[in-house]
């Protein structure tokens, strides 16, 4: 049995949804990939249609061709999403991207200079990475194994700015200065 | 599991009706496995937007949920309610992901991690309300949280599903709570 | 990385800085316990063995910086922040003897990683420098940023993660069956060998101007005509293994050994 909940959080639970709409609909994506384990669904010409012309005329085109046996696959709404999936997932790492951002210069000083630039390389060559897997997703914005490295590099970055803190933290507790925080850790 | 939590997830239709789609899916009728994921897609999009705090993100998982249940719908012997079994499904795919995805055994190996000094991505601000407070518990917490107090896993169950010890999963329910209360303060 | 609980531990032994550091130590430890270790700039080789002794060897230089041993229930933290105020950096050079069935969880920022002989679960992580991991595990977790990513496992996978940002990913090994397998590299180039049998489902894919080389079976992969991307899932034997392996630019080769 769990064990007793306190009346607060009693209330607030009760005011929890069940449920919570996607916002856009998720099935298609389902449904093609059920269909087809490949990746590529769209049919060459439809996909030309929809890089000159948007997503509306994708949909012209997949009706005015012949219908397969199955029912025609959706290919996206017509109202499409507000935000891509790469803007997107950029935006929920944003507020610790820009933290962590704003408190790098005060890190940096706490780690040897030698530590830094390492840090300040490998940090660049994330950027470059995430700015190449935009780029991959406006071509094919469907890609999961692209969302999932795009989601992995952006977490990564913050790893790595992670990795300098507590670097700094174990130089500052070794004496040569004020540091970030006491490192519960070496006891001297 | 709580039998609050089992009947709420069982209750959204008559139990004939989904009985028939689940036999005519299970059979590889696509469009009654369509209309089964109609009936329950917000509700797992739910459980992954709160286990994974990340919204982006929980639409993938919520996709990938319904692919593996409709690759494995076969197996399904009606051993429990469709809805729990579904509901199995997508915490494995949420904890799946996760593993894949976060250089695992940090999460996994417990001990001493149990209570870390809060990272600095984890420092929490004040929350408007639940939905934003369980979004921002650290990872491990945040899971057990809605697991056992949002979706009425018990811990015996919540610990299994997530390969740690039942002891751990109390900590971490614990320590969600403690941050939540101080966030919705 | 483990963060520490200053209430448990014991801290063994601190060394202060010195202009060189000659480390050569040995402590008990428990035969299947967890051994975490964090360098900032060095060379670090972790070597399995049949003792139930933590032996540490090596040097450091360095004008500051603490090297520090810990020690708590079955669990042993390694710690070294060796650093110069300027020139060039630091550096550590760890031979580190561990108990083969241990746990080990490493992680440097700059240099080299070199893990041996360990059949217990293994984590590393580096900034900017290659792992180099020969074991014998079923569940290994590894990344670096720039660096390459390589591994040769003489047992059955059950779990393995292995990326790089722009390094090279390089597995040979076996699955066992119902493996969870991911390889992941931006700009490097992945390279799978997979040792005898192969009972899996496996995906690879790639972004914009990649390539796959299936030697695994007899399909081709399927090419995107606007974008120039790969992609291929392949099923063999049972399928019970789940392996996926995705770069952007880089090439990915499959194979049998």
């Amino acid at each position: 049995m769990n064990d007793e909940r306190p009346e607060w959080l009693d209330k607030h639970l009760a005011a929890l949804p069940r449920e919570i709409n996607p916002g856009r609909d998720l099935w298609p994506d389902i449904a093609g990939r059920i269909r087809k384990p490949a990746r590529s669904w769209l049919p060459a010409a439809a996909l030309a249609a929809s890089v000159i012309l948007g997503v509306g005329a994708v949909w012209m085109a997949l009706r005015v061709q012949a219908p397969a046996p199955q029912p025609a696959v959706a290919v996206q709404q017509e109202s499409a999403p507000q935000e891509s999936v790469p803007e997107m997932m950029t935006a929920s790492f944003g507020p610790t991207r820009a933290r962590y951002s704003q408190e790098w210069p005060q890190v940096r000083e706490q780690i040897d200079p030698a530590t830094a630039a390492v840090i300040e390389r490998n940090l660049e060559i994330i950027r470059r990475a995430n700015a190449d897997l935009v780029l991959a997703l406006e071509q094919q914005p469907d890609n999961p194994a692209l969302r999932r490295l795009l989601r992995q590099t952006l977490a990564k970055e913050l790893d790595v700015y992670q990795q300098a803190w507590n670097v700094s933290r174990r130089m500052a507790s070794a004496g040569s200065g004020p540091g970030p925080g006491n490192f519960g850790g070496s006891l001297l | 599991m709580e039998l609050a939590a089992a009947g709420a997830w069982g209750l959204q239709l008559g139990n004939e009706e989904s009985g028939e789609l689940l036999a005519r899916a299970q059979a590889g009728d696509l469009p009654a496995f369509s209309s089964l994921y109609r009936q329950h897609h917000r509700r797992v999009y739910a459980l992954c937007t709160r286990m994974s705090g990340d919204r982006a993100l929980a639409e993938d998982l919520t996709q990938e949920t319904f692919v593996t249940a409709w690759r494995k719908l076969g197996s399904f012997r009606g051993e429990s309610a469709f809805s729990t079994w579904l509901h199995r499904v997508a915490v494995n795919t949420v904890l799946a992901h996760q593993r894949r995805n976060a250089g695992w055994f940090k999460r996994v190996v417990g001990g001493l991690d149990e209570f870390p000094e809060p990272e600095l991505h984890e420092r929490p601000d004040l929350a408007r309300d639940l939905e934003s407070a369980i979004a921002q518990l650290p990872e491990r917490a945040r899971q057990v949280f809605v697991l056992v107090d949002v979706e009425g896993l018990g811990h015996r169950e919540a610990a299994e599903l997530m390969g740690i010890a039942e002891g751990t999963s109390k900590a971490q329910l614990s320590r969600a709570r403690s941050l939540l209360r101080e966030m919705l303060a | 990385m483990k963060k520490l609980c200053a209430l448990f531990l014991i801290a063994l032994w601190t060394l202060p800085a010195a202009a060189r550091d000659t480390i050569d130590r040995i402590i008990e430890a428990d035969p299947a316990g967890e051994i975490s270790i964090s360098v900032t700039n060095g060379t670090v080789r972790v070597i399995g063995w049949d003792e139930p002794k933590v032996k540490i060897q090596g040097s450091r230089t360095g004008e500051a910086g603490e090297f520090s041993v810990d020690k708590s229930e079955n669990s042993i933290y390694i710690e070294d922040s060796a650093y110069d105020h300027g020139g060039p950096a630091a550096e550590t050079d760890l031979t580190i003897h561990v108990p083969r069935n241990s746990t080990v969880d490493v992680e440097i920022i700059s240099g080299s990683l070199e893990i041996s002989g360990i059949k217990g679960e293994i984590e590393a992580a580096a900034v900017s420098g290659d792992v180099n991991v020969e074991a014998d595990s079923g569940r290994i977790s590894l990344e670096s940023v720039s660096g390459d990513v390589k591994v040769k496992n003489a047992g059955a996978l059950t779990r393995g993660s292995f990326t790089s940002v722009s390094g090279d990913v390089i597995i040979d090994g076996a699955l066992a069956d119902g493996a969870d397998v991911g390889l992941e590299s931006v700009s490097g180039n992945i390279t799978l060998s997979i040792h005898g049998e192969v009972n899996a489902r496996v995906r690879a894919e790639t972004g914009p101007g990649g390539e796959i080389k299936n030697g695994l079976d007899g399909k081709q992969p399927e090419r995107e005509r606007y974008s120039g991307s790969e992609s291929m899932t392949l099923r063999l034997g049972n399928s019970s293994a789940d392996v996926s392996a995705s770069v952007v630019t880089g090439t990915i080769t499959l194979e049998r050994k």
